[in-house]
């Protein structure tokens, strides 16, 4: 063959090079995604994170609004934070619970995001004696 | 010594005369083991280029290739299958192979 | 009885380790006898998993609940079925159906190997060797199902989400996929180890290859269907690390399965099909680490187990060792032609590489960015939806297209007048298909209107395959139309097939765009009487029954569905409440239109004392096309892997010059 493979290379490259400014483009134009913070590590933050805890009774439901406290999954933390959660609440949720939640600290209170509420699914691998 | 423990034991044993068994044979097996050869490679390339010459043929027969791409590329695989054929080297017999790319094969479609 | 199972583990640990050890000093000396000493240790390995398999069945069976396993996962009222399911259910006993499909595997790749390709699969063994050996030691050392106790008076049962089905099939499915990527890989390897550079271990393991890809395919799609009408939330897919998981070696196999076709063909790839190869492999270890860790907490991940580690640590060591032998092998690999043109077949497969590794790389970014933040940051951020779907739609859409594109163009070079004429009529096709859903009213959504123009592409150019393709054996053989088409089809199975699997791919893509880009959502709360529409329906909330199921209290809201005035029926979305699981589980309601494909789907969020019912309502177009999808991809899928007498021969010619007989 008299031509050289040089313009598929070229193309190739090309192609490559064009996937991965998709890339970066989006990801510099979207942002880089939700920091997930636990209680006592939010510390008066007011930005968008999305908060994991466990859930501490008593959880006050009105209508498709829940009021409780959160604290750490894990660790000694003192922190319960007051949370307030309009939306679809998963059938899992309940007092004990781990869960996360995407929204905002607003006055003290964090303020959950509708449809953000994912209850973690309670672990299969510890026999559920303890109910 | 309990019934599962006898169990798994002969189930050990098992295991180990049967890793053993072809130890037991004579010395010679009957089918040393080949290495790749050069041979392999050329038969490779040679129905790689037959296997095109008959894909483009039908592609041309159904209208994906227009006559002139076809004119442009016939030549010069049939010129590859040419050079690839063994020259003296393999004992296939003749009726085995792939029928001479100079006449469009009718049967012939990949 | 565990002790048996116990004994059965070790043993099997033994004999990978033989397999492993022996099996790479007896390829590298040429000891024929040690080879087979080492082929008959995989042989035997699978005997001893299958022992092991056989305890813990039997364990669950007679609900022995004096292994810690069955009395975590299982219960006196439990039916068979979901007893037998729970082999699955927890870690160990993954692990051990792991083994068992792996040596399983391995000892059939054995056994057909020893007549076909005798010297490859002297270094094939003590790579098949070395992963049962892991395997093995996890299940002994680490993360045993034979763990005994006290025996209690009860198990603790199996989640009821998981007691239906499709949770009966699609772990095993996906197992099976997983398991079925480490034969391909360990023959490439072997064939790196064994210096060959021939295609024998792409031609051995073709199969393998289809058939792993196919159950990880479709175990996909029970899982998606599983999560749409059980977890009910609306959706099928939701990119949880999990899904992910299986997702990820899913798309390097279907790169590894096309490339493989070029590297055939045109000898070329040979380097990318390789990488792909362990990619695949390296993924399905990983999809199973992610599952079975917990490093990132998902909707459906367990808590910290003790396997993740290990799992991490062999993975790192595959990759590398991988890697390592490619690099010295590099002069083997190099391939003797080149591309030619980057408008040609073989330039649409490097594309078809590119994208689907690119989507990959994309997703496997946004799974593992929590933990790399958080090992940076002490923070870990999560990525979301959006992320995912947006890649989906960038990276998807230009692979639908390239669906379309592949089979019309011409290899080497596509000159421009062919081109014209191959794609005329599809692409005038796609158009027209383009302005009658613009005026339809698709532009509402362009990515979805862009992927029905796309798909209709496609379709066109499958259709003109298969017509060209008869129309010209009709004229060779004079015999009917219906006899030209499966003469056809008979005789090149594999690319017809391949069409069929990606008009599956079609319909797919037809019901994902179609149920996430046009559908509607709606919320209200409601008192007994009041109505909500949503679409074309209307919805009259009726009042709440409670009913007594066997084993939950059922609580269900009466809908009933009106469409134009015509009364369509009640739907009933409501909860259960389960007594011994103490859970509640959430059962939408929905109603397939068989004429359109379209679902209603009601979820009952909320029913309180005083009978409010706050109700979602989605209506999700063209959703059923995707189920339909899966059987068309088995078809497909069936007809690619029918074996063909023509070209076993074909086959046994070429490799049986150098001097061994061979049955591929």
């Amino acid at each position: 063959m008299a031509r050289r493979s040089s313009p598929a290379r070229l193309v190739i490259a090309l192609s490559v090079a064009a996937m991965l400014a998709v890339f970066l483009l989006y990801t510099s134009i979207a942002g880089g995604g939700t920091p997930q913070v636990a209680p006592s590590e939010l510390r008066g933050r007011t930005a968008e994170v999305s908060l994991v805890g466990q859930v501490v009774a008593p959880v006050r439901r009105s209508g498709r609004t829940a009021r409780f406290e959160l604290k750490d999954v894990k660790g000694g933390s003192a922190v319960r934070l007051p949370v307030v959660y309009t939306g679809s609440i998963p059938d899992l949720f309940k007092a004990g619970r781990d869960i996360s939640l995407t929204g905002r600290l607003r006055d003290g209170t964090f303020v959950g995001a509708s449809g953000t509420l994912v209850t973690k699914c309670p672990s299969k691998y510890t026999a559920k004696k303890d109910t | 010594m309990s019934p599962e423990l006898l169990l798994g034991a002969v189930l050990a044993a098992a295991a180990v005369v049967f890793v053993a068994v072809p130890f037991l044979r004579e010395k010679d097996p009957p089918r040393p083991l080949t290495p790749a050869d050069a041979a392999l490679a050329t038969a490779e390339e040679r129905d790689r280029v037959l296997a095109e010459l008959k894909e483009l043929e039908f592609d041309h027969r159904t209208g994906k290739i227009t006559d002139e791409d076809y004119r442009a590329q016939i030549g010069p695989l049939r010129r590859a299958a040419v050079a690839l054929l063994p020259s003296g080297t393999a004992k296939e017999p003749p009726q085995q192979r792939f029928s001479a790319p100079s006449v469009p094969s009718s049967r012939s479609d990949r | 009885m565990p002790e048996l199972g116990r004994a059965a583990l070790i043993v099997c640990l033994g004999l990978a380790l033989f397999a492993a050890v022996a099996g790479a000093f007896a390829a590298r000396s040429r000891r024929q006898r040690l080879v087979e000493s080492a082929e008959n240790a995989i042989l035997a390995s699978f005997v001893a998993a299958a022992v092991a398999a056989v305890v813990l069945l039997v364990g669950l069976v007679q609900n022995d609940f004096s292994l810690v396993y069955v009395a975590d996962h299982t219960s006196r009222e439990l039916p068979l079925g979901y007893t037998i399911s729970a082999f699955w259910g927890g870690q160990e006993g993954s692990l051990l159906l792991w083994l068992l499909i792996l040596t399983g595997f391995s000892a059939t790749a054995v056994l057909l190997g020893r007549r076909s390709a005798r010297s490859l699969l002297a270094w094939t063994v003590p790579v098949l060797g070395g992963v049962i050996l892991f395997f093995a030691f996890l299940l002994v050392a680490v993360s045993s199902p034979f763990a005994t106790q006290a025996a209690p008076a009860d198990g603790a049962g199996l989640n009821p989400s998981l007691q239906n089905p499709y949770m009966l099939a699609h772990p095993p499915m996906l197992y099976l996929g997983f398991v079925g990527l480490t034969i391909p890989f360990a023959f490439a390897m072997g064939a790196l180890l064994a210096r060959r550079s021939d295609e024998l271990w792409i031609v051995v393991t073709r199969r393998w290859t289809l058939v792993a890809w196919t159950f990880l395919g479709f175990g996909q799609l029970l899982g998606a269907h599983w999560a749409y009408v059980e977890v009910g939330w609306g959706g099928y897919f939701a990119w949880d690390p999990v899904e992910n998981a299986a997702l990820m070696p899913w798309l390097a196999a279907t790169a590894f399965l096309h490339s493989v076709m070029i590297q055939e063909k045109r000898g070329m790839l040979r380097i990318w099909n390789v990488l792909l190869v362990i990619g695949g492999f390296a993924l399905a270890l990983f999809g199973t680490f992610l599952t079975r860790s917990g490093i990132i907490s998902s909707i459906h991940s367990f808590t910290e187990s003790s396997i993740g580690p290990w799992f991490l640590g062999f993975i790192g060591i595959v990759v590398a060792a991988s890697i390592a032998l490619v690099l010295t092998r590099l002069p083997l690999l190099r391939s003797k032609t080149r591309l030619e043109s980057p408008v040609s077949r073989e330039a649409t497969f490097l594309y078809n590489n590119l994208l689907l590794v690119a989507f990959c790389l994309t997703i496997l970014w946004g799974v593992l960015y929590p933990i790399i933040t958080e090992a940076l940051r002490g923070e870990a951020v999560t990525v979301g939806p959006p992320y995912y779907n947006f890649f989906l739609k960038a990276f998807g859409l230009p692979l639908l297209l390239l669906m379309g594109i592949g089979p019309l163009i011409a290899w080497r070079r596509a000159s421009l007048r062919g081109l014209g004429r191959t794609f005329a009529w599809p692409a005038a096709f796609a158009l027209l298909c383009g302005a009658l859903l613009l005026v339809a009213g698709a532009g509402s959504s362009i990515p979805g209107l862009v992927g029905y123009t796309f798909c209709a592409f496609v379709l066109a150019s499958i259709t003109f395959e298969f017509a060209r393709g008869t129309r010209a054996r009709h004229a060779l053989s004079s015999g009917s139309w219906a006899g030209a088409f499966a003469s056809l089809i008979g005789r090149n199975r594999r690319r017809y097939g391949g069409y069929v699997v990606h008009a599956s791919i079609v319909l797919l893509a037809i019901g994902v765009v179609g149920s996430s880009a046009y559908d509607t959502v709606a919320e209200k709360r409601l008192r007994p009487g009041a109505t909500m529409a949503i679409g074309d329906y209307t919805l009259r909330y009726r009042n709440v029954e409670q009913r007594r199921g066997p084993n939950s209290q059922e609580v269900r809201a009466l809908v009933d569905v009106s469409r134009d005035g015509k009364r369509l029926g009640t739907m009933e979305p409501g909860k259960n409440q389960y007594f011994a699981e103490q859970q509640i589980s959430n059962e939408a309601a929905i109603r397939s239109d068989r004429l359109n494909g379209e679902d209603l789907f009601l979820i009952a969020d909320q029913i309180d004392p005083d009978e409010t019912l706050f109700l979602k309502a989605l209506v999700k177009p063209l959703v059923n096309v995707i189920w339909i999808a899966g059987f068309v991809f088995l078809l497909g899928a069936g007809i690619a892997l029918w074996p063909d007498a023509r070209e076993q021969r074909r086959l046994a010619l070429r490799y049986g010059s150098s001097g061994s007989l061979v049955r591929v």
